[in-house]
């Protein structure tokens, strides 16, 4: 249990570009639109402009936090920057941010490629650096745009993925607040289900069809199978009951996915938060959206105990509680 | 445990069709059975196995009632 730590302080970006379903079924008559909103609950999505990346939108989210909280860049420590669509292979998108953000020279930046388990297990990192007493504070920078990898005729994932940034503050503060202890998950074996083959080095080396590939029906499967285990675990780790816990933030995959994995678990839709209609499924960055608008819509209060998990491709999977 | 009767009727509720499509021989309601097809499946195949399916990882590649049954079978939750 990490005492003492907060992580109240979240801003996000989302880029101007809208895109709702029924520009969706101008563009394409031939798609049930309609039949796959039942499924996804995902009305609209942002996509980033074609010059637009995730640096980009990533530096707005920035921009933001640094305006709504009256902080400055030099007063950051650490920044990890989390996306599985970097500007380049290298060098590291962390790096370019800390000079566009005229961060300190004496900050550490790391990027770390994960998706949408990457939010939770960059902030194990964050909370293991702050305890260890190497930094103050860590700026966690989620920035994706899934987007440039989706075939647009592709119906699944172009109907449920959409582009964004968010930036959140790990400190430690005087509030009563504190980051939980960690449970963990990760199997390579669904490491092809979803996936952009010739987006690295292996393979399709003339960079052709970098194309998102997601084995929908097995990444399901995954997920409800293995998400109800390890929050139980989680809840385990942290001596807390199902009942203890007053709001439940998922990873923002799909209305058929959460409405499953709560009946499974066995939790009451009113004990979890969901902003998928209007945001999407924006991969790392759906649990810092989701709790930003979980404040604004005050659904989530200070000593408020929340459990948040995210899971996905990989497969990976992460989750805490912490008491806000 | 499934047969035959009860997967065809699974199959059919999940992909909106109506009752006896799938026996009648015609095959024109296969298209429906996309991806969004196959997760609806999948789902209701939970629902009745009291949530064993997801256990189950096969499944996420069988696409053709005959090999569900296969799975199935091999799994012991299907019975000819």
């Amino acid at each position: 249990m990490f005492t003492g730590l907060s992580l109240r302080k979240i801003s996000y970006y989302l880029p101007n570009n809208v895109q709702n379903n029924e520009q969706l079924k101008s563009i394409h008559p031939d798609w049930d639109v309609d039949k796959v909103q039942e499924k996804t609950g995902i009305l609209q999505r942002y996509i980033a402009n074609e010059d637009e990346t995730s640096v980009d939108l990533g530096f707005f989210a920035c921009k933001s936090f640094f305006k709504e909280y009256n902080i400055k860049p030099k007063e950051i420590d650490a920044l990890l920057f989390i996306t599985q669509t970097p500007d380049y292979a290298l060098p590291p998108s962390s790096c370019i941010l800390q000079e566009r953000l005229s961060m300190s020279n004496n900050i550490l930046a790391l990027d770390i490629n994960l998706g949408c388990s990457g939010f939770v297990n960059s902030l194990a990192v964050a909370s293991s650096l702050l305890k260890s007493e190497a930094i103050n504070n860590c700026l966690i920078i989620c920035a994706e745009t899934y987007s440039k990898f989706i075939n647009q005729n592709d119906r699944t994932n172009k109907m449920i993925f959409s582009d964004a940034a968010s930036a959140c503050l790990v400190e430690k503060d005087n509030y009563n607040s504190s980051i939980g202890n960690f449970s963990f998950g990760c199997d390579g074996k669904g490491a092809r289900e979803l996936i952009v083959e010739g987006s690295g080095v292996r393979g399709n080396l003339e960079r052709k069809d970098q194309k998102l590939f997601m084995n929908g029906p097995a990444i399901l499967l995954f997920t409800l199978s293995e998400v109800p285990i390890l929050l139980k675990k989680t809840l385990k780790k942290n001596g807390y009951t199902l009942n203890d816990i007053d709001l439940f933030i998922f990873h923002q995959a799909s209305k058929l996915v959460l409405d499953l994995l709560c009946k499974k678990i066995g939790i009451e839709k009113n004990k979890t938060y969901s902003n998928l209609e209007k945001k999407g499924n924006t991969v790392s960055c759906s649990i810092p959206i989701a709790l930003k608008d979980a404040v604004l819509k005050k659904k989530l209060l200070p000593g408020d105990k929340v459990l948040i998990i995210g899971f996905g491709v990989g497969y990976s999977l992460g989750s805490t509680i912490i008491r806000w | 445990m499934l047969d035959e009767k009860k997967l065809v009727e699974i199959v059919e509720e999940a992909l909106e069709l109506r009752k006896g499509t799938i026996s009648s021989g015609d095959k024109d309601w296969y298209s429906l059975w996309d991806s969004l097809g196959h997760l609806s499946i999948l789902v209701k195949l939970d629902q009745v196995l009291d949530g064993k399916c997801s256990e189950i990882k096969e499944l996420s590649k069988a696409v053709s009632i005959d090999s569900i049954k296969e799975v199935l079978k091999l799994n012991n939750l299907y019975k000819d």
